[in-house]
């Protein structure tokens, strides 16, 4: 891409997609470290994505700092408008899967007791499954892949299906093993793992607009979530 | 949409310079179009075809067609005085004549007849400078010299003196590079409120005013149209990369 006559407009938007790319980086981290925590009862990775998730929060000010100072100095447009516009919905869908993985990891930790919890393994693939998204949807960004990021968006409705079936399956174990608490809590881990999908399915729209112009608006498989 | 001038395979040269060329471009009524372009890029030779200003420009030479409304203005029944009435100008530097306020609106209607009498005429200028805007600000002052107002009030009375001889189309060539940003406010609100009734057409180089007042702007660039579009379009979405290098400041 032709650079702008301004350097100092190359720095600014150089600057705001590094941070992008640094909280993506961050959130890989962070769901990695909670997905682990889940299937290995590691409270120590929980603690960790805990930690971390504050970083998300204090990038995503700096974002929204340096993007409102662009908009105010550079009166952007066309694309370094769309680019703008983006970098502020982007980090906010990071710093949201940021909080979603932090509410997971506090939940595990609560779980730590429960070492007989023999559905650990099914919420850890729904993680994994959510967690290739966000790299997915990272790449689309990173590579500014418009294919990658369409893909990103479409695939949702396996994340949606994940979660349904893992949905029935948890009701099944909460009826059998009457472990209410637990039970509840592994509940809002799945739809916390589910949100989370739809953060990265965002980040997908943003980076296809971003790039094009033009917002998906196509349909696309859905499925019936249970709630 | 109805077009207000069909403009086709216009080109212009100086000399055997060209200096715009294959031009066809529909200005619609009753809105602003802002044409915008890096200097040297046709823009204001294109508006100045549209009134035939280039006319009194020796070696000037002009091919295709410009109709306005049905009218071919190059044909050979057209009176480009005439033709000047119905499509006026404002220039980049205010340009009121050395005269009383009153006098530099009344100077159009009474050049074409426009006032049966004094009362007629009175009318006329006071019409034309309350559509301007200014009224309020000259009104126990309209034998004081117009040269005498500040830079946005000049313009405002040569807005004024555009309108007195009731045009169609009002041509803007950079109307507001002298001016500050209040001045050039009230020159926006006013081709904003003028627009109900007139056509506008402004030549512009900041981006900013493009955007801020146009609904359609065009993009020449070294002689070419590139780009003609909804100015949200161009802005948002441009469709050719000409115009987003121009338009977010990358052409080197």
């Amino acid at each position: 891409m032709t650079l702008h006559i301004s350097s100092a407009y190359n720095e600014d938007l150089i600057y705001i997609n590094s941070k992008i790319v640094e909280m993506g980086g961050l959130c890989e981290q962070i769901i990695n470290n909670t997905n682990l925590s889940i299937r290995d009862n590691n409270v120590q990775l929980a603690e960790k994505a805990v930690l971390l998730d504050e970083k998300l929060d204090f990038l995503e000010n700096e974002i929204n700092e340096s993007v409102i100072k662009a908009i105010a100095l550079r009166q952007p447009v066309a694309d370094d408008l769309r680019v703008l516009f983006s970098a502020i919905k982007i980090s906010g869908a990071f710093e949201r899967v940021g909080d979603l993985c932090k509410n997971i990891a506090k939940r595990t930790q609560l779980l730590s007791d429960e070492y007989q919890i023999d559905i650990r393994r099914e919420i850890f693939e729904l993680g994994d499954k959510v967690k290739k998204q966000l790299t997915r949807s990272i790449n689309s960004y990173t590579n500014q892949d418009i294919k990658l990021a369409t893909k990103v968006w479409k695939n949702d409705y396996k994340i949606d299906q994940m979660y349904t079936d893992l949905f029935e399956n948890l009701l099944v174990y909460l009826k059998k093993k009457k472990r209410v608490a637990s039970g509840s809590h592994l509940m809002i881990i799945a739809k916390n793992y589910e949100r989370i999908g739809d953060h990265t399915t965002h980040i997908g729209e943003m980076t296809h607009f971003a790039i094009t112009g033009e917002n998906l608006v196509a349909i696309r498989p859905k499925v019936n979530l249970p709630v | 949409m109805t077009s207000k001038f069909r403009t086709k395979k216009v080109e212009v040269s100086y000399g055997d310079k060209k200096a715009i060329r294959d031009i066809s471009l529909d200005i619609e009524k009753n809105i602003i179009t802002a044409l915008i372009g890096p200097s040297g890029c046709g823009k204001s030779t294109f508006l100045r075809c549209l009134n035939r200003m280039n006319d009194v420009i020796e070696n000037c030479s002009i091919k295709g067609s410009i109709h306005l409304d049905e009218q071919d203005i190059y044909g050979p029944d057209i009176d480009p005085v005439e033709l000047r009435a119905r499509v006026g100008m404002v220039f980049q530097k205010a340009n009121p004549f050395p005269k009383s306020i009153f006098d530099n609106i009344a100077y159009g209607p009474r050049i074409h007849g426009l006032a049966s009498n004094d009362s007629e005429l009175k009318d006329i200028v006071h019409n034309s400078l309350e559509k301007a805007g200014l009224m309020d600000e000259v009104k126990d002052r309209l034998n004081d010299q117009a040269t005498g107002l500040s830079g946005g009030q000049q313009q405002r009375i040569c807005i004024a003196r555009a309108i007195a001889v009731s045009p169609e189309v009002i041509l803007m060539d950079e109307p507001c590079s002298a001016l500050d940003p209040i001045a050039t406010a009230k020159i926006e609100e006013l081709m904003n409120e003028l627009c109900e009734s007139y056509t506008i057409i402004i030549v512009t180089h900041s981006m900013q005013q493009a955007a801020r007042v146009s609904k359609k702007t065009a993009f020449f660039h070294l002689g070419d149209l590139i780009e003609y579009n909804d100015t949200d379009k161009i802005f948002t979405q441009p469709e050719n990369q000409k115009t987003q290098d121009y338009i977010t400041g990358r052409f080197g």
